[in-house]
């Protein structure tokens, strides 16, 4: 029995010599195919396994990935804006002919009686009926004065009104508002006719803003029933993209200018107060 | 249906020493499975049975590991005859006995691999990977040891 054994083991033994002195033939022949085939379809069916869970988690943290690249994306375009922003408001303040200050934009009601609260007050030197402008054009004019906040009333309220006129200075009238972030202006004069996309300006007239900032941009013509022509004007300032504003303290050429400057206050007769323009 | 197990556990054996990552790695150590169930086999089986499983297992090794056709085959089937001597010599059913056995063949195994892969020779293949592999290869066994003999235990119990 025992010389079975060693006949065999010596049998193996050679066939494993055998084996790794033709090494190189058997690899080139068909039958180190054959020496693979029992373990290749486990092995190949492993592989795949794992490739598939590598895939998945390769995926998984592609996405991963790529929520961070577009957070950090969306982060600096979000800062690029501002720095363009700030660069064209330092820009503005060195160029203007006003005096601005700028201030921020602490907080917003964007209702009908939109409004905006800002971060200057009686300590930057502002007061009431002072105009609100930004890059673009007209945002609105303060209303309400504390010692370090403002309140202003937006071009987006109900109260608000402002003189306009065309570029060519022929066509004079007051926008007010119409619906959410638009003005509107109703026509009395027939022999002035404007177009869809003319740019309106303020007038000047009325002395609170001054002469030839940007209000808007006509979109729209309608005809109301009495005869008249509706236009409808898009601002250029979009209220909910603002983060900053500046506030126009003195224009020149324009010495009376707020409603407290404008008139003097003379006594009450009952509960009437009377005023006395002082020009 | 023995030997048919046992060709079964062999192919899945050498489908875990192939595959990379390995199931048992701790960093670049890793238990030979193919080792520890031949020595289970040679344990348990017949002689002839258990020198032919361990050239096929060997034979069926060398396309995917190494580069020498008959080298695998050559070194199991003196590391099965080694046991099967050793076993008729001087066996004892003591879990520390299989264990010296595992041990000392992954060792043999390692040290050959060693010596005939000079060439290639890696960190995997220096003092600490010649001795790790048997350590684990033994630690894996004492593991299997006494979870089959758990699960016999309990199954005992079940079936009483």
């Amino acid at each position: 029995m025992e010389k079975k054994t060693n006949l065999l083991f010596a049998s193996l033994l050679i066939i494993s010599v055998m084996a790794m002195v033709f090494s190189s033939q058997i690899r080139e022949s068909s039958l180190f195919g054959i020496l693979r085939a029992p373990v290749y379809p486990f092995v190949t069916a492993v592989m795949n396994i794992s490739k598939a869970i590598e895939a998945d988690i390769s995926y998984k943290l592609i996405l991963d990935r790529y929520a961070d690249m577009a957070i950090k994306n969306t982060l600096s375009k979000g800062i690029e804006n501002e720095n363009r922003i700030l660069r064209a408001m330092l820009d503005l303040t060195e160029k203007s002919q006003y005096d601005l200050v700028p201030a921020e934009i602490i907080g917003a009601e964007f209702l009908e009686n939109s409004r905006i609260i800002i971060n200057k007050g009686k300590s930057a030197g502002l007061s009431k009926q002072m105009p609100v402008i930004f890059l673009n054009g007209l945002v609105g004019k303060i209303v309400e004065v504390h010692e370090l906040t403002s309140i202003v009333e937006t071009y987006n309220n109900m109260n608000f009104r402002v003189g306009v006129r065309d570029k060519n200075n022929l066509f004079y009238s007051i926008a007010k508002y119409h619906s959410t972030e638009k003005l509107e202006v109703i026509d009395l004069q027939t022999d002035v006719s404007l177009n869809v996309n003319d740019t309106l300006f303020t007038s000047g007239l009325g002395e609170l803003f001054p002469e030839g900032l940007t209000v808007g941009v006509i979109t729209d013509i309608r005809d109301n029933n009495d005869g008249e022509t509706l236009y409808i004007i898009k601002p250029f300032e979009q209220l909910h993209a603002l983060k900053f504003v500046f506030i126009i303290l003195k224009q020149p050429g324009i010495s009376l200018r707020t409603e407290s400057e404008k008139y003097s206050d003379e006594g009450k007769i009952g509960w009437f107060t009377v005023m006395r323009r002082r020009i | 249906m023995r030997i048919a197990a046992a060709f079964l556990a062999i192919i899945i054996g050498i489908t875990m020493n192939v595959i990379s990552p390995h199931v048992f790695a701790i960093g670049f150590a890793r238990p030979d499975i193919v080792i520890l169930i031949l020595t289970i086999v040679c344990l348990n089986m017949g002689r002839k049975a258990s020198l032919i499983i361990a050239f096929t297992a060997g034979i069926i090794t060398d396309p995917y590991i190494g580069s020498i056709v008959g080298f695998h085959a050559l070194v199991y089937t003196i590391m099965a005859f080694g046991i099967i001597k050793v076993r008729e010599v001087m066996y004892k059913d003591n879990v520390l006995f299989h264990v010296l056995i595992v041990f000392s063949a992954t060792m043999l195994f390692r040290l050959i691999f060693s010596v005939t892969q000079f060439r290639h020779l890696s960190y995997a293949d220096s003092l600490p990977g010649i001795f790790l592999p048997p350590v684990m290869t033994s630690l894996l066994y004492m593991m299997f040891y006494y979870l089959y003999k758990y699960m016999r235990k309990a199954f005992i119990h079940v079936r009483q």
